[in-house]
């Protein structure tokens, strides 16, 4: 099972760079850019302010591959 | 103070510390001495280096140090621990045969494997601190 995400297309629809992001949510940018890349699996706390951040649900923004 | 800079300064002196306790290790091992040079030098860069970090991270901005210590950071920092165990556990056995072929007293195995392990896991965790930040 494979967590996917669509963070970097919906970072990029809200005109955001990976550090203004990454300032949002408090975070470096390094782990908005590792977690774009699917290296680095998100809490549920970041999870939740990434969504926020971007005006989306968590559930748009991660999904299971079941393959 | 931003957290870029925070975290280059953490990458340099995990990095300054981790190299100052493998060349303990190696000149220890090369020149069969439990103290190729004073022992408290290897303490002195790790107290040292953590000082100055608490102290940096009180002197920025709240925001700037919340992200530096993320729990990307902490991911790293626990990848690397885990790995530097396995490496203290390795020592074990390879000091073992390097004692009983005469190539190691005990108390230049007990130098080299200490400061090895400390120097396994700054190294890393520098290494994986500067990954992904291209």
């Amino acid at each position: 099972m494979i967590l996917r995400n669509t963070l970097a297309v919906h970072r990029k629809t809200q005109g955001l760079t990976q550090a203004q992001l990454a300032e949002a949510v408090s975070v470096s940018r390094k782990t908005i850019n590792t977690v774009e890349n699917a290296v680095f699996i998100p809490s549920t706390v970041l999870a939740l302010k990434l969504a926020r951040a971007l005006e989306v649900t968590v559930e748009t923004l991660f999904e299971l591959d079941e393959d | 103070m931003t957290s870029n800079t925070l975290t280059t300064l953490r990458i340099g002196l995990f990095g300054l510390t981790g190299i100052v306790c493998l060349a303990y290790a190696t000149l220890a091992l090369l020149y069969a001495t439990p103290a190729p040079f004073s022992a408290w030098i290897p303490g002195a860069f790790g107290i040292s280096s953590g000082v100055i970090l608490a102290i940096t991270s009180r002197m920025a901005p709240a925001k700037a140090a919340s992200m530096t210590w993320d729990e990307g950071y902490a991911a790293d920092a626990s990848r690397a621990a885990s790995r530097a165990f396995w490496i203290a556990i390795f020592q074990y056995p390879v000091f073992g045969v390097l004692m009983a072929l005469g190539l190691a007293t005990p108390s230049v195995s007990f130098a080299a494997m200490g400061t090895l392990t400390a120097a396994a896991y700054l190294l890393m965790a520098a290494w994986f601190d500067m990954q992904g930040r291209a």
